[in-house]
């Protein structure tokens, strides 16, 4: 995850947005997605998953608390309507 | 006068350069949404944690900059005094990489021939050595004059002079096989002439030379975007680059 869009490596940023970002050069059958308009900082997400920044640019949803991976992946997907698709 | 030196970089980094100017490549032909690019984005993703932020800003940079060559950017307002106060400032304390940022946020500080130089001795500087080459390649296919390309020619030299030009040996034979022909005649005119004792600086080779300018601008940014070791072979030709360049700025400087 990056904190916008924007903010992505230039190879994950589809090419026809390069008209807003010129140095995208990704797949074009990629689309970004954002969750949630929270700060993008260490912390919670949901009662599930955490997001744990890398670096300013970059992090990682991650479970909250050891768990199964099969239960880490149910929490991933329930996440899927909140997800909202943003190229603007 | 600006004294640039060009700091070491990881083979992570030169790699993801490599990357992003072959990717920037297949762009140019409208071939990047093809199975071929979606390798050299496997690539890049696969070393792209493994470089420090501030190197992959640089890439980042790197793919904007390598597409303004060929889909120029609007050239954006007049720059304000503090824009050129902040450009100066940012060239007088060799802070390459916000040059570089300035340039692409006001192209107008900087144009033509004198943009294109700063902005390829600032990707000097922070380590790409092989870019200088290609923005300069793009403006001879693109924008050239007879003006532009002289100063590329001599600026051709003067990088050739300094040894930058390596090669890996795997890569030699990519680079071998995209050497246009067009440079390879010329090469081979001015070694032929060399060889047989024809002096340089007759107008044949001078003509040669004019051209060999040009085309050896083509047959450098091969040589850089291979970036490694270099094969004997090659380095034969540049050495003989080098050399008809030499002899050709003295009998110039003599007439």
């Amino acid at each position: 995850m990056a904190p916008t869009w924007r903010k992505l490596p230039f190879f994950l940023i589809p090419e026809r947005l390069n008209g807003k970002v010129p140095k995208a050069r990704g797949d074009d059958r990629l689309r970004v997605w954002r969750h949630g308009e929270g700060a993008f900082a260490d912390g919670s997400i949901n009662a599930q998953l955490a997001l744990s920044r890398t670096t300013a640019k970059h992090g990682d949803v991650e479970p909250a608390s050891r768990t199964l991976l099969g239960d880490y992946q149910t929490a991933l997907a329930a996440t899927k309507n909140d997800w909202e698709w943003d190229e603007a | 006068m600006m004294t640039l030196g060009s700091t070491p970089r990881s083979s992570s980094f030169l790699a993801g350069a490599r990357y992003t100017r072959a990717l920037a490549k297949l762009s140019e032909r409208g071939e990047s949404q093809t199975a071929q690019g979606h390798v050299l984005r496997s690539q890049l993703e696969d070393l792209w944690y493994e470089i420090p932020e501030e190197e992959q800003d640089l890439l980042d940079s790197l793919s904007a900059d390598l597409r303004s060559l060929v889909e120029q950017p609007p050239p954006g307002p007049e720059p304000t005094e503090q824009e050129k106060i902040d450009l100066a400032a940012a060239v007088s304390d060799a802070s390459w990489t916000e040059v570089l940022a300035l340039l692409r946020e006001c192209p107008r500080l900087s144009q033509g021939v004198d943009g294109a130089q700063l902005r390829a001795q600032c990707w000097r500087a922070v380590g790409v050595i092989g870019v200088i080459f290609t923005l300069q390649l793009a403006i001879s296919d693109g924008l050239g004059t007879p003006e532009i390309l002289q100063q590329l020619g001599d600026e051709l030299v003067a990088a050739l002079k300094q040894g930058t030009a390596r090669l890996h040996a795997h890569d030699c034979v990519a680079a071998t096989q995209g050497l246009g022909d067009r440079a390879l005649d010329y090469m081979h005119q001015i070694i032929l002439a060399e060889d047989n004792h024809a002096p340089i600086g007759s107008d044949a080779v001078e003509r040669a030379i004019t051209k060999l300018q040009i085309a050896a601008v083509a047959f450098t940014t091969q040589l850089v975007i291979a970036e490694g070791r270099d094969p004997a072979p090659l380095r034969r030709i540049e050495e003989k680059l080098v050399a008809a360049f030499e002899v050709y700025d003295k009998v110039q400087v003599g007439l």
